[in-house]
């Protein structure tokens, strides 16, 4: 009976302690937060359940996101040429694909294992860094849009399967952004 | 004999219907401007019952089919706040404002608050369910839209304050 009752009570606080992170990995939150320090300092800070930023795309009718996807408007890249450049550099594995150290500024774009590593550092005073980790599968997801248009709802979805961590984080002198899911 | 049991139901059945009525929730509007000084209670089962009675002519505002079309999404979302624990959804923060949407107890709160004025909106989760089913249909009454306040926790539902005016409307 004691055994039993052990069992019981251990069963519980398993179900206890397991479920909140089970329920955290089920619905993961995006978080974005964004500090300008100019003349007039100001702090966003944005949380939400992926879920509710999917059912909100839906909502946007603006010209280039409808759907929750997203018409590219720029003529230097179309979607296609990003659809082939991407398929092309998966193929490459682990590997560094581009690397610019200029006086100015270093760009290095490069493949670790399941992400994608976009990271830009201006060398001048007070110049600005970006940090970009995006998973495969996200990039995947953005671009399994048909034509033309990125498929935001799709990445976010694939954002949903990936485990917590920081997806994007720039600073500038005067602005700092970070976006990541937890 | 017969008359007082006639006097007793009708005591007991008098007393059932304050009991409801003051359960269900009492609507105070307080307006106040240098001015004028307007206190308005309304039984918020009464304003269901007459509510009744009075259509709004909503469906002539275009306004309203974008509401329409948007009601699925609306709903999911209403669906999804009530189960999220509390916390801050959206936080912008300036020297001389601060808007705040977060979730507290069952309810989704926004605050306003700048050098102009301060904007206080408490809307129970419940009460937005009801007010989504309501205005899901083409044909909105008054009593309708009101009846989402019944049986709400006490308290005021929008408090805005502009200089020297104020408006408040809460539920007792």
């Amino acid at each position: 009976m004691k055994t039993l009752a052990c069992l019981v009570s251990a069963g519980l606080l398993f179900f206890d302690l397991g479920s909140p992170a089970l329920a955290q990995n089920k619905n993961p939150w995006l978080h974005l937060e964004v500090q300008e320090s100019n003349a007039d300092p100001t702090l966003v800070k944005v949380n939400l359940p992926i879920s509710m930023v999917d059912v909100a795309l839906n909502v946007v009718k603006d010209e280039n996101l409808k759907r929750g996807r997203l018409k590219l408007d720029t003529h230097d890249i179309s979607v296609a040429e990003m659809k082939q450049l991407w398929s092309e550099l998966k193929k490459a594995g682990n590997a560094e694909f581009l690397t610019v150290e200029k006086k100015t500024e270093s760009v290095r774009i490069a493949r670790q294992g399941n992400l994608l590593l976009i990271k830009v550092i201006e060398s001048k005073r007070q110049g600005s860094k970006v940090d970009i980790k995006v998973p495969l599968d996200v990039v995947d997801a953005l671009l399994s849009g048909p034509g033309e248009e990125l498929n935001i709802k799709a990445a976010l979805a694939a954002m949903q399967q990936k485990g917590s961590g920081d997806i994007l984080t720039v600073n500038d002198h005067q602005t700092q952004v970070r976006l990541w899911i937890d | 004999m017969t008359l007082k049991n006639f006097c007793i139901g009708f005591l007991i059945a008098t007393l059932l219907l304050i009991g409801y009525v003051v359960e269900a929730g009492i609507a105070v509007v307080h307006v106040k401007t240098p001015d004028t000084h307007i206190w308005i209670p309304v039984p918020v089962a009464v304003g269901h019952l007459v509510g009744k009675f009075i259509d709004l002519p909503l469906s002539q505002e275009p306004e309203f089919e974008t509401l329409l079309d948007y009601g699925e999404e609306a709903v999911e979302i209403v669906r999804q706040l009530k189960d999220l624990p509390d916390s801050i959804l959206v936080e912008v923060s300036k020297t001389r404002e601060r808007v705040r949407i977060f979730k507290r107890g069952g309810s989704l709160c926004i605050d306003v608050d700048n050098a102009n004025e301060k904007v206080k909106v408490r809307l129970p989760l419940h009460a937005a369910e009801g007010l989504l089913e309501a205005l899901s249909h083409r044909h909105v009454n008054v009593g309708d839209l009101v009846a989402c306040l019944e049986w709400q926790p006490a308290g005021d539902i929008v408090h805005v304050k502009n200089g020297n005016e104020e408006v408040r409307i809460s539920i007792w």
